[in-house]
């Protein structure tokens, strides 16, 4: 059985950089775990320890029932694509993807056998006999996979291998990975800085930050319940838009002040967030997925509506987006920024958010293509009330139970 | 169509015209400046060559004449005649296809080393290497001529060879070309399975094609050029190069009078291997590490 598992796991450099600290985290036989986060985050030293080629400061990593932490890399039985693939370039396809067998004096016939049948499920059998400099990216991405597949290990490892690949190859490659890891049920783990990638391909996802992980569950409950600022802003494109609120009580209810608007907080969202009524009179911050906004009457707008001008719409074909400036103050805490943009682009995003006088947001809202928005028009966006997010100001998790 | 049109364009033509002529002239002028200064370097190389075909009298005569006059061979019949033309050549052979394969060798497992390895003292093995590259040759032969008679091997083809099997500047260069070799691909091997010798031999190697190929040419040139460790290496006659035997060619040592014709036969004789290699692998230098990673 090849589980991986984390166990208080941390790495600290020689300077006293902390790069994992604390990590606890299991991956299940025949899984495939994406680490994902901003660059610095971890997830690329993490996946380097469970290959041997980072020591292991603190905590165990056991693959299997072993731990691996003082076998080095040979030993561990994993494989790993890198992100510039890290061919042999002096040597053929063949000979690249047949080396580990050598290493491990497989005899020539049952690795020759072994080399074409990998070939054959990459679509390399053409390509045998070149060598590296005549391939192009997809195919040398092909054979770095070719050469983690003919080991048959327990665990395969992979390091960003999509990002050298132009955006449309990236599309094809992610379901070819995806198609043949289902098919070889290898244990693998898949690091990426890009959450779309990481969405599209994890049986479940460990968001990572700063060393420390944020949440590790399947895509969608990432999607549909972040766990913190950071992860909401993270993950989802566009990003959930984040305004500052005030909670206050109206009545038996409790409304959301959001700027110059009022959003009803409906019954069923306040029982399942019962922690909600103790933020009343205090600023939190609500967070609306841009497809939460509408603008086609879909939506029964009774429970609030946010009026602003549209500044910008961007045509994607099925959809438009809409970026509406309304009166209401962004959420520019590290939190959300560093889930927006790596931390050196971070002054210019908040340049760009936030008018001089920061009571303006800029929202983006994801309407049907037939809506008819046009620029500098005022419109009124409803908002689907039962898929908000509150998340606390101050520690940024998710006001919950 | 309107006089001011038809009254500009003359003036343009001229223009180009002095402009296009002024830069040819310029051309011609750099070129003969480039050409003149390539006589005046490989001159005294045309005059060893020309020399050596020369009979004495004639070279005595007219030293800078490019032409021979009468054409001989005599020089190089003399030379070939002479048995002990022939050992230099051996001995130098040997020499230096020890010294070359044996510190490509060496060269690049001490560069391996310091590139990759890490362990205690690393920076400062480092450190006193390339102090040794800033000391003048000079200054070690005595300490070198000390050492050699302390360990017995003076007046031995060892005495010659081993000191002459590592170089700094060949270490500097090997370091600095492995550390240029993403480490991916190392990792890569060690995943599969590979131990630190094997990635050495079979991965990095034979990427470092270039890197080996500057430290073999440099390794051969030097070595079949070296005199001054020769000197203080050995004294029989028996183990002389061709680098010391013509030396003592042209102190007058076999012979009296200035023998031009005969010395510098010998020398245009010595040139020939270091030219053949540099030619051969000027051609053979590509980059070998392509293909192998996302540039």
């Amino acid at each position: 059985m090849a589980e991986i598992t984390f166990d208080n796991v941390t790495k600290t450099y020689g300077d006293g950089t902390l790069a994992v600290s604390d990590l606890n985290l299991d991956v299940h036989d025949g899984e495939f775990v994406v680490f994902v986060g901003p660059s610095g985050c971890g997830k690329t030293t993490a996946l380097r320890m469970i290959a041997g080629l980072e020591e292991i400061s603190g905590g165990e990593i056991r693959i299997g029932e072993r731990v691996v932490n003082n076998l080095p890399p040979r030993d561990r039985d994993v494989a790993m694509v890198f992100q510039n693939y890290a061919l042999y370039p002096h040597m053929t396809v063949a000979e690249n993807i047949g080396f580990a067998l050598r290493m491990r004096n497989v005899a020539k016939d049952e690795a020759r056998l072994r080399i074409e049948e990998t070939a054959r499920i990459l679509g390399l059998v053409d390509h045998l006999d070149r060598k590296p400099r005549q391939l192009s990216g997809g195919q040398r991405q092909r054979v770095a996979m070719g050469r983690a597949i003919v080991r048959e290990p327990q665990v395969f490892l992979m390091d960003e291998p999509l990002s050298n690949l132009d955006a449309k190859l990236r599309v094809q490659m992610r379901a070819e990975i995806a198609r043949i890891q289902r098919q070889l049920n290898v244990t693998t783990v898949y690091v990426t800085h890009d959450q779309i990638e990481a969405m599209t391909m994890g049986d479940r996802v460990a968001v990572l930050r700063r060393g420390l992980l944020q949440q590790f569950e399947p895509p969608q409950r990432l999607y549909e319940q972040p766990a913190n600022l950071f992860v909401a802003s993270f993950i989802g494109s566009p990003a959930m838009n984040m305004l500052e609120a005030t909670l206050e009580r109206k009545g038996d209810d409790v409304v959301c002040r959001v700027g110059s608007a009022t959003l009803m907080v409906p019954a069923q969202v306040l029982s399942a967030r019962p922690a909600l009524v103790g933020y009343v009179g205090r600023s939190i911050a609500v967070g609306i997925r841009p497809e939460a906004l509408d603008h086609s009457g879909r939506l029964n707008g009774d429970g609030g509506r946010l009026r602003g001008v549209v500044r910008a719409i961007e045509a994607l074909g099925p959809e438009q987006l809409a970026h509406v400036e309304v009166e209401a103050r962004p959420v520019l805490v590290e939190d959300v920024v560093e889930g927006l943009v790596d931390m050196e682009e971070a002054e210019d995003l908040a340049e760009i958010m936030t008018d001089s006088d920061g009571d303006r947001a800029m929202l983006v809202a994801r309407l049907d293509a037939a809506a008819s928005v046009r620029p500098e028009e005022t419109v009124e966006l409803a908002v689907d009330l039962r898929r908000l997010h509150f998340f606390d100001l101050e520690s940024g998790a998710t006001i919950g139970a | 169509m309107t006089a001011t049109t038809v009254r500009g364009a003359p003036r343009k033509l001229r223009t180009t015209k002095s402009a296009a002529r002024r830069r040819r002239v310029g051309i011609a002028v750099t070129y003969s400046f480039l050409a003149a200064v390539a006589v005046i370097y490989l001159f005294p190389f045309l005059i060893a060559i020309a020399t050596s075909f020369k009979t004495e009298p004639n070279a005595t005569a007219n030293p800078l004449s490019l032409a021979p006059s009468p054409p001989t061979t005599s020089a190089f019949h003399q030379l070939y005649q002479d048995q002990n033309f022939l050992l230099w050549v051996k001995n130098s052979a040997i020499i230096t296809l020890s010294v070359t394969f044996l510190r490509v060798f060496l060269d690049s497992l001490a560069g391996y080393a310091l590139a990759r390895l890490r362990f205690r003292g690393r920076g400062a093995a480092f450190a006193t290497i390339v102090a040794v590259m800033a000391v003048p040759g000079v200054v070690l032969l005595i300490p070198k001529f000390l050492m050699i008679r302390q360990l017995g091997i003076y007046d031995t083809y060892y005495g010659m060879i081993i000191p002459l099997l590592v170089d700094a500047a060949g270490v500097f260069i090997m370091k600095n070309f492995f550390e240029s070799i993403p480490a991916s691909v190392e990792e890569s091997a060690r995943i599969d399975g590979a131990g630190i010798f094997r990635i050495y031999w079979s991965i990095v190697l034979p990427m470092a094609r270039p890197a080996l190929i500057t430290i073999f040419i440099l390794a051969f040139q030097g070595s079949w050029n070296e005199l001054a460790h020769f000197i203080i290496s050995a004294q029989s006659t028996s183990l002389n190069t061709l680098t010391k035997g013509v030396a003592q060619l042209a102190s007058g040592q076999l012979g009296v009078g200035n023998r031009y014709p005969l010395k510098l036969a010998a020398s245009t004789l010595m040139t020939i291997p270091v030219a053949v290699l540099f030619f051969v692998f000027q051609r053979r230098i590509m980059n070998v590490a392509s293909g192998a990673v996302k540039e």
